[in-house]
């Protein structure tokens, strides 16, 4: 049984005067999935989110949301209610209350009256905004402005949440609390598509990734897959004893690619080609001849560093 | 008690319309509500005292008072509506006598109320709806409302209604003695309604343009154009006005709508419809096809 997909779009293309910010792209993102878009200033993030939001009509190309086709010349009223979007800049209504203004948006959406106030009171505790419901939002902190727009983006229960880099300008804390509410909504069923430049976010909350560059999307795979693919394995490994005679004994292993010094005193990082057990059958030769093992700890290259090899081209 | 009466008119106009909501919400509330209260009741007050000193109530010795005509009916006369300063002959109730011309009393207030609120609602209405759509287009707070389920009819409606709400209250408050006026003016009630619904029409092409105006170009160029417009309109209005005096036989018009002022309003009712519905549609096209930028 083929799975259900939340997005996908056909050659879709978005020109502006002879310039493609968005140049046929083909993108499928499954239902459920957290999906991470990332790529350098200027690839087209934001115009393709903006396309898929219906905020911006497509040169070319289709779009469908849940399967159904997004259409250029009628309304969508019925897609819309399904589509939430959350852009970098969230603007707000200075002058109403943060419940004021969750009502008015519930209204925007038709949320038949009777179950209203239930859903604004679910979506202030979710996003940890009950107690500043009578607060006017122009009183908010950024972060909590922020948690507000999240709240209306999601006040109407829309199956798919566009999120376009909504944790710059956050500091930790927010970030952290943001993390949790996205995994709270992936949880709910929701299909999330986040684009940021903050990749250790991207890293831990997403499934799958698509990267793009001048306008193409040039990877859309499982993030898993994308760790096989393009990632080396790591190995951080430190002694009590002497570090040159570690390197020197690493140097002599056939699967040791390459053996970096640490930023950490008596460490160093080895890029591995083998398997797990490989590694295991590594650090038992180790320590088989005599080398005082502090450490020994498996793991991947991060999302940036992936992403940097790539070396991928920033529009001009 | 006021609050409680204004929450829930709030939330019957949002109950209809969504848009109407948030924009009553941030307008309209008790102190607002008597504030414009008294300001209206007081330029009503100011206006009514203006008009009630050119009556002739006081020593006149030269030239004839205003609205004293003079009458061969016969007696007799109410004594209120005696000119009792007229160098006519006042008191000489023999065989003729100078009236107070009620009528022209009333039609001339009548005139100079409906003008002074249909500048009023044009000026004011205009200058914040197109403050308002361009704060929402600059903040970007538009997009939003864009991507929601409610169609263009339905956000417009919220907006010409309720960004000028303290603006239609003012003139609403001023609407019995303006239809007061009317009715005991030649014009009478039936025209005065028509009269108004016509301003209603006018005054909403005018608030659509100036929505229209103020996406295309910066709000002191769109009040520059809507200046022009109105002046236009005035001049429009001055010989529509002259269909109101051949109604009251004083030939301006005469000869173009022959004499009917009921033809006048409809053709200018007709015609500011069609301009109404013009600026409708081009700003409903607007609205769903917002120009873009190159982003990210």
């Amino acid at each position: 049984m083929a799975t259900e997909l939340a997005i996908r779009t056909e050659s879709l293309t978005k020109r502006f005067d002879r310039r493609a910010a968005v140049n046929n792209v083909d993108l499928s993102i499954e239902a459920g999935e957290v999906y991470g878009l990332i790529g350098p200033n200027g690839a087209g993030k934001t115009t393709l989110i903006k396309m898929l939001a219906t905020a911006e009509a497509p040169s070319k190309g289709e779009i469908y949301i849940g399967g159904e086709q997004l259409q250029r010349t009628q309304s969508n009223s019925r897609l819309k209610r399904l589509i939430g979007y959350l852009p970098d800049d969230f603007p707000l209504y200075d002058d109403l209350t943060v419940w004021d203004y969750l009502e008015y948006f519930a209204r925007l959406y038709k949320i038949d009256r009777s179950k209203r106030s239930q859903r604004i009171y679910e979506v202030l505790d979710l996003v940890d905004l009950g107690t500043k419901r009578n607060a006017k939002i122009a009183t908010l902190s950024r972060g909590m402005k922020q948690r507000l727009s999240l709240a209306r983006t999601i006040v109407h229960e829309p199956l798919l949440l566009l999120l376009d880099e909504p944790v710059s300008g956050l500091d930790p804390i927010a970030r952290v609390q943001f993390r949790q509410i996205i995994k709270v909504l992936q949880e709910a069923g929701m299909t999330v598509l986040i684009s940021s430049h903050v990749l250790s976010d991207l890293a831990e909350l997403c499934s799958s990734v698509g990267v793009m560059e001048l306008g193409h999307l040039v990877e859309s795979c499982k993030l898993t897959d994308l760790y096989k693919k393009k990632g080396r394995q790591q190995i951080l490994i430190s002694t009590l004893g002497d570090l040159d005679v570690l390197i020197s004994e690493l140097k002599q292993h056939s699967l040791v690619e390459g053996i970096e010094k640490s930023n950490q005193p008596q460490e160093v990082k080895v890029f591995f080609e083998g398997t797990e057990e490989e590694a295991a059958d590594l650090m038992r030769h180790l320590v088989m001849i005599n080398i005082p093992l502090r450490s020994f700890y498996c793991t991947q290259e991060d999302l940036e560093t992936i992403f940097l090899k790539l070396e991928h081209q920033q529009a001009s | 008690m006021l609050n409680k009466l204004i929450d829930r008119l709030i939330i019957a106009g949002g109950d209809w319309n969504a848009q109407l909501f948030r924009e009553l919400k941030s307008r309209l509330n008790a102190k607002n509500f008597v504030v414009i209260t008294i300001c209206s009741l007081l330029a009503q007050g100011w206006f009514l005292r203006s008009a009630l000193l050119n009556l002739p109530i006081s020593n006149v010795v030269d030239g004839h008072p205003n609205y004293c005509e003079f009458n061969l009916s016969p007696l007799p006369f109410n004594s209120d509506n005696i000119c009792k300063f007229s160098s006519f002959g006042a008191g000489d109730t023999n065989r003729h006598i100078d009236v107070i011309n009620w009528s022209k009393w009333w039609s001339e207030l009548f005139t100079g109320l409906s003008g002074l609120l249909a500048v009023f609602l044009v000026v004011a209405g205009v200058y914040l709806l197109a403050k308002d759509w361009r704060v929402e287009e600059k903040r970007g707070t538009l997009n939003f409302v864009r991507l929601s389920p409610q169609s263009a009819w339905d956000i417009f409606v919220g907006k010409l209604l309720g960004v000028p709400i303290l603006i239609y209250l003012a003139g609403l408050l001023a609407l019995p003695f303006q239809l007061i006026a009317g009715f005991y003016s030649n014009f009478g009630l039936f025209h005065t309604i028509i009269w108004d619904f016509w301003w209603l029409v006018i005054i909403m092409s005018f608030y659509l343009g100036s929505i229209l105006l103020a996406k295309v170009m910066p709000l002191i160029l769109a009040l520059l154009a809507w200046g022009l417009q109105y002046l236009i309109t005035m001049i429009m209005m001055y010989f529509v006005n002259g269909a109101i005096d051949s109604y009251f036989n004083i030939v301006l018009w005469n000869g173009i709508v022959s004499r009917d002022v009921s033809w006048a309003i409809f053709i200018g009712i007709s015609i500011c419809s069609l301009v109404a519905y013009s600026l409708w549609g081009l700003l409903a096209y607007f609205y769903n096809n917002p120009i873009s930028v190159l982003e990210d």
